[in-house]
């Protein structure tokens, strides 16, 4: 779920916080690519680790 | 007057003058829990036709799922009718609905409630001993700490609880809730509305989670060791005065007499305070 989470709803929203920014292609990539790679990424490290903020109970 | 009466002339005294507060209709339950629902989904068309801006909607619903939380907890303890009556639909009703804005299942809330008053403070079996922190920043921390999936998933003490009483049929409540609040996040995030999603539910749900954790369980239990009738709990002043902390300053009197509403709690510990303490309850602050 973790994942999912990660790409489905923090991708879209890293997106469109940096549209709102007016940030136009950071780093060459669409603003939902980079979206998609960041919270992509966050989502696998919260699947594996079993946490969000590295903490877990 | 405590030294002065008996352990039986205590009980009758303070059970009298709990029946008083304890038979009133709750009107302003379903009023508050269904008029916090309504503000709350009225909140969403607002900010999609740019009526309402994003950030004035934002604090209004932190506000809104903070508060939530209360009326559904008046009707797990059957405030506006107990199990019988004619008026028990309402009471379900306002428990089910109120608590739509948390996506938290009433049913769960209400099962893993009654373990934590027959159980206050026990570590194995009080749902809420995960609440039980150092000091107030360890308290939020800590909240962000359990709800990370870790080794045993998101609802690991209180789905070990439930288990525990034979009840984790009501765990499908909880995946189906899940399932929901997450469809509609990831719906609302690709139709281009994930600013306004995090902002009007997913934040709020997580700062108010938090918010109820802090001022609900942790602040009236704290050190949450104690296990006796009258130091379970603890009466407090708060710095940020009743209505902010949610009425918990007289937790305790909720924990004595369930059925007191909790808008008469204030009143009820005004009342019962003599007895309160010659019971040897814990006062921090000057309460009044």
């Amino acid at each position: 779920m973790p994942i999912l989470f990660g790409f489905l709803f923090f991708g879209p929203l890293f997106a469109q916080i940096m549209d709102g920014l007016g940030r136009q292609q950071p780093l060459g990539l669409s603003t939902l690519a980079l979206g998609l790679i960041v919270g992509g990424a966050w989502g696998i490290f919260a699947f594996f680790r079993g946490s969000w903020i590295w903490a877990r109970p | 007057m405590g030294q002065a009466m008996t352990e039986a002339e205590l009980r009758k005294q303070e059970r009298m003058i709990a029946r008083k507060y304890a038979d009133r209709f709750p009107w302003e339950v379903p009023v508050w829990g269904l008029s916090n629902l309504l503000i709350w989904l009225s909140l969403w068309p607002l900010v999609f036709l740019d009526i309402l801006p994003l950030w004035i909607a934002f604090p209004i619903a932190c506000v809104n799922v903070m508060a939530c939380f209360l009326p559904a907890h008046e009707a797990v303890h059957g405030m506006i009718a107990r199990p019988g009556p004619k008026l028990r639909w309402l009471n379900e009703l306002v428990g089910h609905s109120s608590l739509f804005p948390m996506a938290m299942p009433y049913r769960i809330q209400k099962l893993t409630h009654f373990e934590h008053h027959k159980h206050v403070n026990h570590p194995e079996h009080d749902p809420d001993i995960t609440t039980q922190s150092r000091g107030p920043w360890h308290a939020i921390w800590q909240s962000l700490v359990h709800r990370q999936r870790g080794k045993g998933g998101v609802l690991r003490g209180y789905g070990y609880i439930l288990e525990k009483i034979g009840r984790s049929d009501v765990l499908v409540d909880g995946a189906l809730y899940q399932l929901t609040f997450l469809a509609a996040l990831f719906a609302l995030a690709w139709n281009g509305y994930a600013i306004e999603a995090a902002l009007l539910w997913w934040a709020p749900r997580h700062i108010d989670i938090a918010y109820i954790q802090f001022f609900f369980s942790w602040a009236p239990h704290h050190p949450a060791v104690k296990r006796g009738r009258y130091d379970n709990a603890k009466f407090f002043k708060s710095r940020v005065g009743n209505i902010a902390s949610m009425g918990m300053q007289y937790h305790l009197i909720h924990h004595l007499h369930p059925f007191i509403p909790l808008t008469d709690t204030p009143r009820a510990f005004r009342e019962l305070r003599p007895i309160l303490e010659a019971r040897g309850c814990r006062f921090e602050g000057d309460l009044r």
